[in-house]
């Protein structure tokens, strides 16, 4: 935003606003109302449009400073003017403090229908308290004071002192927003969580900002009742809330100057439409909800958008051309921590649970200074829950957590963060509405002196911008700085999502996944990144590329089913046949492969499919095909898009391009509940039986919408569920809920297959299952052959391969190997060779 | 004799907020569907009386009661399919936003088609008067009142909890991706339970137009009372609706025993109250959409 | 009359803030006339008849020629709410120089402006509000006060109680609105009770917001009072005396407080009680009974009080302007005071009195009519004998120098 011309607009219209009114047949009275709403709406768009808090009640804030105002000046400052309006300002500051502290203790909807019945409960007692407030008639009699020379009983008088008030409060705002502060809101709108783990103390932004707005509406209050020498109870009154907030919305929230266009629309709008019309207000009502559902970005939004259609900025490659990438750079300087040895992170024996299931166990590791330390394990192992417990996303059940010998544990998140311990996110986590430099600006802020400066410019912190360049330069962002975090590609995302957590300058680093979804030479330039960061201080890195990992970390920690397994370098790692085990298999099945048929006719074809959720492409040219009468085993580590193509397979994911033909129709671009018709079923990861609903209404759902003759493929009558899961049939009566995971399995699978059933898509069916119960699933899928095609996705790599005839293992999207799966099963070197190690 | 007038109120609270339950109902149903609060709720509650009195001076007190809901459900049908649609997986801010400004829209609607000044409406001569049982005095057509709201509750309960409809609806708001991926359309009973919501406050207006007057903000003076309700039960939570609206009426009783000039703040300070302790509501469940 | 003034629900998402320019073609020359009243909100019911009622003033005034030559151009407006009262009514000093203002309903509107035309040393009539400071502690030289105050209404209602003995050694339990207004009532009310001799047995404040008054119909229940005496405002009276026809208690009931419009939109066989009213369509005099044609040949139905009082508002004023030959404010107040009479289409003449601008007029009680009386669904009240009688001087219903705060 550029401050200069927002001041130079803001002073225009001020001057121009009483002529253009009084040419369209308007007093100056009129002008000066538009003035004081808009300082109001001024005051509560710093809480709806640049912090993302939206108040429902804000009128409670103009009418309780109106009040105050007129109070005091009745009884303590008769005949003045500037004592209360001080007095007021004072007492919505210390009454929005009071209140805002419990408020604010709230977020979303509950914050909204909180303020909701704060106004009317303002309203209620101020109708009421007649002795106080003078009910219903208002607090009338108020005088304008002033000094002689300059009445401001005249009303262009009063115009122009509300005018320098509204200029002043438009000049402090934007230096508000301006300040290393008022960024700081804009990153809590953009992404609360993310500003909250860059060390900020989000809560007292919040309570600023809230009582800021409060004061900033409290005046317009005090200044629209001296208007009218009055205040009266529809000032705090909720459908007055509603209107500012739909001056607000009609005006543009995230443009300063978009609430005072929304009270300029919204007044003349009234004035000049109800000549045509006695029904204006119908009219009035009509345009807001068209706002709402055609332009939420407002009268601002639509200016901004036709301004990009006049001129509309460079192409994205363009722009991403300037960037300017350096190989090889060290560290900058300020972001080296002081010299630390011995023990950086020490996490002992802490435990988590959510719910009943046990995420992490007793789980101990150290990080020393100086070293990259690696933490692997498979799937649900409990990594990314180590580090939430770490980085105080949620605190431990027990155990502790010592960063340079401090405990953290317990604490919140900001102040970890402050303590020294940074971390970036599995899933990319940035504040996408602002440019890079914003991003890393703000975390680079976050711990200068000067972060709850809210007066000074931003830019005039030299040191803060050249920091942040360093940072823009040291992560090879620069030169694109002005790209907002949003447009950028994945790799780019990942790579800023990096960079915001080294910019909090932490003590030790803490990666979630860094490389997940890069292009090989991204992976090659962030492996390279790291690895230079680890040269100056610890980093902690959980990776599913192992071989990159192991090669660039000193010391690794493997994790399973929420335990340690073992701590060690990684050669010793890679030796234990522990850690083996844990991922490529023993190489003896506990159930042997029974039947193997002969291959049938082609069913599913699915062809250069890419997917993508958002920025992240998560299919990449994906190519499969299933015949009639076979088990299919897709393969591949977490995150190489496997549930994503059976997503994608069952119409619950759109695929972008590529084709998908089922017995020989497309049916790529169907919905879902299309696809599952024509004969597809789906068994989601986590099985997702419908909880509070029994067994029997779990299987009546899959019967209704699908055809149950079993002319085509397999459909199960309840009949041969039982033959199949004899355990089920007393079970009928239980909410699936209640069913031990096993059950769970046989329930979900059993429902799937009460329709018309082709093909089954399996997501991870023996997940977390006790060996009997995977051997008689095991033993259903294999007899199952006969009558349905399978797609199966399955980690424990001995009970896949033995159940599959055809292996496809995917990598980053794409399928890089598809075969027999008999020789992986039997050959554990090969299997080792082409899956990993 | 104090003890037992008091015991009178509280009953009567409790007649009372079986009144606000129906209005509260509707706006929870549609709030669980598709995460909107409604605030163009008491605009169908307007519209149900207003079309009631319109079909009773024709037909009949029975017709205007029976009919006025259809009526203005299949207007829930539009309601559903143009506007709210959009805003099913939308920041809920903006659904509230929109909503407000319908209610703006219908209330400036009736008063263009039926004028400004409020209506008369009343009762079958039959339904006036009171019945004493025991030692409390029950109005007849609140007793009446109130066995249409047990049956319409219990018809609602039946609906969702033993029929295939229900059992797709509870599903849907779990797992809509799995209710698809067994072959069901979910849009026609989105559709369809909205226009129950809809049809629920229409039947409410048409029931209370004897009773309270009709002009039209009458549906933002019941939204307030219905959304607390609403609020203080948990967002979406049938039982805890039911509990608030019980709650809400006994306090409104009491309050107007012991200190009747706070009957209307006690409400909103008890919603004021819930909220700060038990954020959800009392039987609310989490919701990430909403927090 | 705050009594109507709408208790706009706290938490009510209702009306937003609007204006309304009814737009009457500019004339020069002519004498304007600023006539703001609600017309939305729940006010605006009974500003919708106002606006009727005084454009039927000027169509006659005008297609008679007019005032001293000139037509008169009257700019309807809505007042909203108090501030946009205020900002209004000094734009249209300020901006539209109109000669006068006229109007309102709202006490709390009327109020504020009353304080423009002080500021401006402008003449302000104040047509419709009632409330009892305005003609009392807040009065001010440049406004003068149609409609009837609080204790004239509670008087006429009283006096028809008093003669038909529900006061005097009766049991009495006041519901009242508790706001402003509905105090102003109350207090009244029990002067009157206490001066003729009766006892309170029960004295309920109501919140402005309540819609349902079954708790205090159970509590009156209790009480067993011989006479139910409500001061309630707006729809609350409406919601009262549907409530309590259908709990069908046994208690005679009255109200201080209703307007005819309130009183239709109770609904068939509800309404029941005595209550009192400043003008109804049913009064026997030649010029209520063409007014009352004319009307009803416009807008095909009768009008209600507000329509009343808004026509023989600006013939009064109309009438002011032609004796003094000005429309100057200094010699129209000069007028007023000077207790010149008034054609108000009741029997006796109405003047202002000149030390608290109020018109004192008659006042009356109505009843209800027997089931099966009504002619068509505006006609089910029964109209009272005019208060004071014919005996006794009209400002016997008004109160006194000594009680009335007033200083010009």
């Amino acid at each position: 935003m550029n401050r200069a011309r927002t001041l130079v607009i803001g002073a225009g219209v001020l001057v121009a606003l009483p002529f253009v009114l009084h040419a369209m047949g308007l007093a100056v009275n009129t002008a000066t109302q538009i003035v004081t709403l808009a300082i109001a709406a001024l005051g509560l768009n710093m809480l709806v449009g640049f912090t993302g808090l939206t108040s429902f009640g804000h009128s409670t804030w103009f009418g309780i400073g109106a009040y105050a105002a007129a109070i005091s000046q009745k009884h303590w400052f008769p005949g003045q003017i500037a004592l209360p309006l001080a007095f007021s300002v004072a007492f919505v500051a210390l009454l929005s403090l009071t209140v805002g502290a419990l408020v604010l203790r709230r977020r979303g909807v509950y914050f909204a229908l909180l303020t909701l019945a704060l106004s009317a409960l303002t309203y209620t007692v101020a109708f009421r308290w007649t002795e106080l407030t003078g009910g219903e008639d208002g607090l009338g009699g108020l005088s304008r004071g002033g000094i002689p020379a300059v009445p401001l009983d005249d009303s262009r008088v009063y115009y122009a002192f509300v005018a320098l008030v509204a200029f002043g409060v438009l000049f402090a705002l934007v230096r508000v927003l301006r300040s290393p502060f008022g960024h700081v809101l804009v990153a809590i709108r953009e992404n609360q969580q993310r500003a909250t783990f860059q060390g900020y103390a989000v809560d007292r932004y919040r309570l600023a900002v809230f009582v800021l707005s409060a004061v900033v509406t409290g005046l317009g209050g005090v200044l629209q009742g001296f208007l009218n020498y009055l205040v009266s109870a529809e000032s705090v009154s909720v459908p007055f809330s509603g209107e500012l907030l739909a001056m607000v919305v009609i005006g543009g929230m995230h443009h300063v100057l978009g609430p005072a266009l929304g009270v300029l629309f919204y007044v003349s709008f009234r004035e000049l439409f109800s000549i045509w019309t006695g029904n204006w207000l119908l009219w009035f009502g009509l345009v807001f909800v068209g706002f709402v559902l055609f332009s939420p970005a407002g009268l601002a939004g639509i200016w901004a958008k036709i301004r990009r259609r006049l001129r509309p900025p460079p192409p994205e490659s363009a722009a991403m051309s300037r960037r300017k990438v350096y190989e090889g750079l060290p560290l900058p300087a300020f972001l080296r921590p002081a010299q630390q040895a011995g023990t950086v992170l020490e996490l002992r024996s802490v435990q988590k649970h959510f719910g009943g299931i046990r995420a992490v166990a007793e789980a101990s590791l150290t990080v020393r200074a100086g070293e990259i330390h690696a933490l692997i394990g498979p799937n649900g192992a409990g990594k990314t829950t180590l580090f939430n417990l770490a980085s105080g996303l949620y605190p431990p059940d027990a155990g502790a957590v010592a960063l340079h010998g401090l405990e953290i544990h317990g604490l919140p998140a900001h102040r970890i963060c402050r303590e020294g311990l940074a971390r970036s996110f599995q899933i990319t986590n940035l504040f996408k509405g602002l440019t890079i430099y914003e991003n890393l600006r703000l975390s680079v802020q976050a711990k200068h002196a000067a972060r709850f400066n809210a007066w000074r410019d931003i830019d005039s912190y030299a040191d803060i911008h050249a920091e942040t360049q360093e940072l823009a330069r040291f992560l090879g962002l620069e030169g694109i700085e002005e790209i907002q975090g949003g447009e950028l590609s994945y790799g780019g995302q990942r790579l800023l999502d990096l960079g915001i957590a080294l910019g909090s300058k932490p003590g030790v680093l803490l990666l979630d996944e860094p490389l997940a979804g890069l292009a090989a030479a991204e992976r090659e330039r962030v492996s390279a990144l790291v690895k230079s960061v680890g040269a100056a201080l610890p980093v902690l890195i959980v990776e599913h590329d192992i071989d990159r990992v192991l090669g660039l970390s000193q010391t690794v920690t493997v994790m399973n089913q929420g335990e340690v397994l073992m701590s060690g370098t990684p050669e010793a790692v890679r030796a234990d046949r522990r850690v083996q085990e844990v991922y490529t298999g023993t190489g003896t099945p506990p159930v042997t492969h029974r039947s193997a048929q002969a291959a049938g006719a082609p069913l599913l074809g699915f062809e250069r499919v890419n997917t993508f959720y958002g920025k992240s492409h998560i299919l990449c040219d994906a190519s499969l095909d299933v015949r009639e009468g076979e088990i299919v085993a897709l393969l591949g580590r977490n995150g190489a898009g496997k549930s994503t193509l059976l997503k994608t397979l069952a119409g619950l994911v759109p695929a972008s391009s590529g084709t998908i033909e089922f017995e020989g129709r497309g049916i790529a671009g169907l919905a879902a509940h299309e696809i599952a018709r024509r004969g597809i079923g789906y068994v989601p990861q986590g099985r997702g039986l419908f909880a509070g609903m029994t067994v029997a209404d779990n299987l009546a759902l899959g019967r209704l919408a699908r055809a149950t003759d079993g002319r085509h493929g397999v459909a199960w009558s309840e009949q041969r569920i039982f033959e199949y899961f004899p355990r089920l049939k007393e079970r009928m009566h239980v909410a699936a809920d209640y069913l031990s995971g096993g059950e769970q399995q046989m329930a979900a699978v059993a429902r799937a297959l009460s329709g018309n059933v082709k093909l089954l898509l399996l997501d991870e069916p023996f997940e977390g299952l006790a060996p009997a119960i995977v051997q008689e699933l095991f033993a259903v899928f294999d007899a199952l052959r006969g009558q349905t095609s399978i797609v199966i996705v399955e980690h424990n790599l001995d009970l896949v391969l033995a159940l599959a005839d055809r292996v496809f293992a995917l990598e980053r999207g794409a399928v890089f190997h598809q075969g027999p799966a008999a020789p992986l099963l039997k050959d554990l070197d090969y299997r080792k060779k082409i899956l990993w190690l | 004799m104090q003890l037992l007038f008091l015991l009178e109120q509280v009953v009567n609270g409790l007649v009372l907020g079986g009144y606000y339950l129906l209005i509260a109902l509707g706006l929870s149903l549609i709030f669980s569907v598709g995460g909107v609060v409604n605030l163009a709720h008491g605009a169908f509650y307007a519209l149900g009386a207003y079309v009631s009195l319109e079909i009773a001076r024709r037909l009949g007190f029975g017709a205007g009661v029976a009919l006025s809901p259809v009526v203005v459900a299949l207007l829930g049908i539009a309601f559903e399919r143009f506007i709210l649609r959009r805003f099913y997986t939308a920041d809920p801010i903006l659904s509230l936003l929109v909503t407000f400004g319908l209610a703006l829209v219908a209330e400036q609607a009736i008063r263009i088609a039926w004028g400004a000044a409020p209506l008369p409406a009343s009762m079958p001569q039959a339904f006036k008067g009171a019945v004493v049982l025991g030692d409390f005095l029950f109005s007849k057509y609140r007793l009446f009142l109130l066995a249409v709201v047990a049956t319409v509750l219990a018809g609602i309960w039946l609906l969702l909890n033993k029929t295939a409809f229900g059992r797709v609806v509870r599903a849907g708001i779990q797992r809509p991706d799995m209710v698809a991926a067994l072959g069901i359309r979910l849009q026609p009973y989105m559709t369809t339970i909205v226009m129950l919501g809809v049809g629920m406050a229409a039947l409410g207006g048409a029931l209370f137009a004897p009773i309270v007057i009709v002009h039209p903000a009458m549906g933002a003076e019941i939204l307030t009372v219905a959304f607390v309700v609403v609020v203080i039960g948990g967002l979406g939570s049938f039982w805890g609706v039911v509990l608030a609206a019980l709650l809400v009426g006994v306090v409104r009783g009491i309050t107007t025993h012991f200190v009747p000039a706070a009957s209307e703040a006690s409400m909103y300070l008890l919603m004021f109250l819930v909220l700060m302790f038990r954020p959800r509501g009392l039987l609310g469940e989490r919701i990430e959409k909403f927090e | 009359m705050t009594t109507r003034r709408e208790l706009l629900k706290a938490g009510t998402a209702g009306a937003l803030a609007l204006g309304f320019p009814a737009i009457v073609k500019a004339q020069s020359a002519a004498i304007k006339i600023g006539h703001l009243t609600p017309m939305t909100g729940f006010l605006g019911a009974l500003g919708v008849y106002a606006v009727k009622g005084i454009q039927i003033a000027a169509e006659e005034i005008n297609a008679a020629g007019g005032v001293m030559g000139r037509k008169l151009d009257v700019m309807s407006e809505d007042s909203v709410n108090p501030a946009t009262a205020s900002t209004k009514a000094q734009r249209m000093f300020e901006q539209d120089k109109v000669d006068v203002l006229m109007g309102e309903i709202n006490s709390a509107s009327a109020k504020t402006i009353m304080q423009v035309a002080d500021r401006n040393k402008r003449l302000f009539m104040q047509i419709g509000a009632r409330s009892d400071v305005l003609r009392g502690k807040d009065c001010n030289r440049y406004t003068f006060h149609v409609d009837i105050p609080v204790t004239v209404m509670v008087n006429a209602a009283g006096q028809a109680l008093a003669r038909e003995g529900y006061i005097k050694g009766k049991k009495i339990y006041f519901l009242t609105s508790d706001y402003l207004f509905g105090h102003d009532l109350a207090k009244a009310a029990k002067a009157f009770c206490a001066a003729n001799g009766g006892t309170v047995v029960g004295d309920e404040l109501t919140a402005t917001d309540t819609t349902d008054f079954s708790p205090f119909l159970l509590k009156i229940r209790q009480a067993k009072p011989d006479l139910v005496a409500t001061n309630l405002g707006g729809n609350q009276v409406t919601n009262f005396v549907k409530q309590y026809a259908e709990f069908g208690l046994p208690f005679q009931v009255a109200g201080f407080n209703l307007n005819t419009a309130d009183a239709w939109a109770a609904g068939d066989g509800n309404l029941a009680g005595i209550w009192p009213t400043v003008w109804h369509h049913e009064l026997d005099t030649p010029g209520s009974k063409a007014f009352v044609a004319k009307f009803r040949k416009i807008h095909g139905q009768p009008p209600e009080n507000h329509a009343w009082i808004e026509y023989v508002s600006l013939k009064v004023m109309a009438q002011a302007m032609n004796e003094t030959k000005s429309v100057d404010t200094e010699k129209l107040i000069k007028y007023f005071e000077s207790g010149a009479q008034f054609d108000l289409l009741k029997k006796r003449n109405g003047y202002f009195r000149s030390w608290d601008h109020q018109m004192i007029q008659e006042a009356y009680p109505f009843s209800v009519k027997p089931k099966g009386q009504a002619k068509d669904k505006w006609d089910f009240l029964k109209f009272g004998a005019a208060v004071p009688a014919p005996d006794q001087p009209l400002e016997s219903i008004n109160p006194p120098k000594s009680a009335n705060a007033c200083v010009l």
